[in-house]
């Protein structure tokens, strides 16, 4: 039988917050200690353009677009206060800061976790928190992921908290506090990656949705839902304006979908886990993009050309964006098997185990000790090793220990949205939000098989289609992740 | 009675969102009131100005010949805007490659006549200026380190020493001008280099 979500359903207890406390700390020693390995490597990809963003706007007094993308403004902005402050030290000031912050992901991980499957399971998570390579890397990495998440986990806690409250103890309302904590939160995070963008309307029909055990829509339920959309919306809503009075277009805090469609619904196939590769090798090197399965990758296997081009004559940045995307819609509309049979390597590489810190170690990017033979070679293993491990157990976690109602209908809309959000580009950074609801569920599977808990033979079934599948995606993706493998090891 | 219980919250936030769109009903600028404050602001003025009035709806008139007066003005922080993608993304950037190309730079930058001596479209640059280097490398790096690829004019992406110099030219502290050339031309010819490997192999 499964666990139900709400036996242990409450906050850790007091006396566990002495452990909790250590295992974040644990936690961020770590990524300390990973930082300081890693020495000062040049700054990759998007870093380079945060940190552009961030030099011209205290430079020229204003936060500029990107052309092809309308990037929300809050990583470069923080960007331009430590360089406004620290000078070339703003790099060290921002990594530093986000090792403190990984310290609320870890904390909001094992809260979730004590939350659903109880003190055991929040300190097993916690640990694999800690350990989980792919992710820790983040905080010396320039990426808006490790402040995204010490965001958007603590908002993910608060409505469980805020459902979770109202269902155990019997009361009608939801805490007012915990829902606009959320909406604050994901409010704030939007100005990081938009991503989120739809996912918090979402979020409302799910609080909306048989608010307090009682009809699907009431009174109550549109309560919560209104109050964490009002919420989000006051943060976000002078960005909003901002972009009227900037562009003339209502556009809530940022824009990337019209260059997401150029990438990844046109001929063309883009994976950012990859692209970096061809221009960094030398010749004498087996570039991994080569090595991709064509079947899956290329559209029109038949060389029928239909490559669509940028509305680059549109000089209105939403406008432009706007366009692409709707030529976007077009190619997948004139072309459903092509669309449909290249979404397959969407999603593999979506849950393929490589991850930027693979990236940066197979391209020889870490000047420290970390790009050392004596600890890349471990640490590759390790990093490979992690995303496996956790997507296999948080996958028979969901299925098995999660029972029917809100807590599962909440990780399973966040599951489905992040990875309907790796359809258009797809890389293992966009999947990085699931990963702490991956360790978690797979510390809930781990105390509950402790506990001698079995799962009925239905859920075991669902969780088997679902590894197989997984282990599809991944035999799809074999032979791009076995030559990054090659380099990085090499 | 909504003062008091559960949708009291739900009140204080709409006043707040009303109050954000009050103050920028407030704030709003029409065109009229922007292009005169790029006419006669303070530097800072001018550039958010400009930065409006070239991204607002369907923007027209800023094409070579506004940036070229732009390169004319005598505030180097508006020569350096002229280089940003509020202006490169009209047309190809020709005018900006020339006055970054230009070998006689202090001449160009003064509007005399380097600038319409330079070979437009040449590569920028064979020699960095000995005269107002730090003007010219943050004008360089922002014309060609911006976000937005070779059509705006950018060519690769910055780099953490270029970012240094920026950060010192920034405080017009002197600039190590052999090593910059030395750092141009190594940049380039990696991606010549690129160039024709990817012309081989894909």
């Amino acid at each position: 039988m499964a666990v139900s979500t709400s036996d242990e359903g409450s906050a850790p207890r007091f006396q566990s917050t002495g452990t909790f406390v250590a295992i974040a700390l644990f936690g961020m020693l770590l990524r300390g200690l990973l930082a300081l390995a890693a020495g000062t490597p040049e700054l990759q990809s998007d870093e380079a353009n945060y940190t552009y963003l961030a030099l011209s706007w205290n430079h020229l007094g204003y936060y500029g677009d990107s052309y092809r993308y309308l990037w929300p403004p809050g990583y470069p902005w923080v960007l331009a206060q430590a360089l406004d402050i620290f000078g070339l030290q703003a790099f060290a000031a921002v990594k530093t800061m986000q090792v403190l912050a990984s310290g609320i992901i870890g904390a909001a991980t094992m809260l979730i976790a004590g939350q659903l499957f109880g003190k055991r399971a929040a300190a097993l998570a916690g640990l694999a928190w800690c350990l989980y390579l792919p992710l820790a890397a983040f905080t010396h990495l320039l990426w808006t992921e490790t402040f995204f998440l010490a965001l958007f986990l603590p908002a993910l806690y608060c409505l469980l908290r805020a459902v979770g409250d109202s269902a155990t103890e019997r009361r009608d309302q939801a805490p007012t506090g915990l829902l606009v904590c959320a909406g604050l939160l994901l409010g704030l995070s939007l100005y990081l990656r938009e991503v989120v963008l739809y996912l918090i309307p979402a979020l409302a029909l799910w609080l909306a949705w048989r608010s307090g055990g009682g009809p699907a829509l009431s009174r109550e339920g549109m309560r919560r839902a209104s109050l964490l959309l009002l919420s989000a919306a006051v943060v976000v809503f002078p960005w909003t304006l901002r972009n009227h009075e900037v562009y003339d277009r209502w556009l809530a805090v940022g824009a990337s979908m019209g260059e997401n469609a150029y990438l990844g619904l046109n001929e063309g196939y883009k994976n950012f886990d990859l692209t970096p590769y061809a221009r960094h090798l030398g010749p004498d090197k087996k570039d991994p993009m080569t090595a991709v399965r064509p079947f899956f990758a290329a559209a029109h296997l038949d060389a029928e050309s239909s490559h669509w081009e940028r509305a680059e004559e549109i000089h209105n940045v939403p406008d432009r964006l706007a366009e692409n995307a709707a030529r976007g819609r077009a190619w997948a509309l004139a072309h459903p098997a092509d669309f449909a049979r290249t979404r397959l390597k969407k999603l593999a590489d979506f849950v393929a185990p490589l991850s930027f810190f693979l990236r940066h170690q197979a391209l020889g990017r870490y000047p420290g000790p970390l790009g050392s033979p004596a600890l890349r070679r471990p640490l590759v293993i390790w990093a490979l090793l992690c995303p496996i491990l956790a997507l296999l157990a948080g996958l028979w976690g969901g299925f098995t220990r999660l029972n029917p109602g809100p807590t599962r209908r909440l990780l399973a809309l966040v599951t489905v949205y992040f990875s309907a959000t790796s359809m258009l580009v797809s890389m293992s950074r966009f999947r990085l939000p699931l990963m702490p609801l991956a360790l978690i569920l797979g510390a809930g599977l781990i105390c509950g098989s402790l506990r001698g808990e079995r799962a009925t033979g239905k859920r075991r079934a669902a969780a088997l289609a679902a590894s197989l599948l997984l282990i599809f995606l991944w035999w799809l993706d074999l032979p791009e992740v076995l030559a990054v493998l090659e380099l990085a090891l090499a | 009675m909504i003062l008091r219980g559960p949708w009291r919250a739900h009140l204080v936030l709409l006043i707040l969102l009303l109050a954000q769109a009050l103050a920028a009903w407030a704030l709003h600028r029409d065109r009229g009131e922007l292009l005169e404050a790029w006419h006669s602001g303070t530097a800072q003025e001018r550039l958010a100005a400009l930065h409006v009035l070239t991204n607002r709806g369907q923007a027209t008139g800023f094409g070579q010949d506004f940036s070229r007066e732009m390169l004319a003005d005598p505030d180097p922080l508006i020569r350096e805007a002229a280089m940003t993608l509020d202006l490169c993304k009209f047309d190809l950037p020709m005018i900006q490659e020339a006055y970054l190309g230009a070998r006689d730079f202090a001449a160009a930058a003064s509007g005399r006549d380097g600038l319409n001596d330079a070979g437009l479209g040449q590569h920028p640059p064979g020699q960095p200026p000995t005269a107002e280097l730090a003007h010219w490398w943050r004008a360089y790096f922002l014309h060609r380190r911006k976000v937005g690829g070779y059509v705006v004019g950018s060519g690769v992406r910055p780099r953490l020493r270029e970012v240094r110099w920026f950060l010192e030219a920034r405080e017009e502290r002197p600039l190590p001008r052999d090593e910059i050339q030395e750092h141009i031309l190594a940049i380039q010819a990696k991606a010549l280099r690129f160039k024709g490997t990817a012309g081989k192999t894909r």
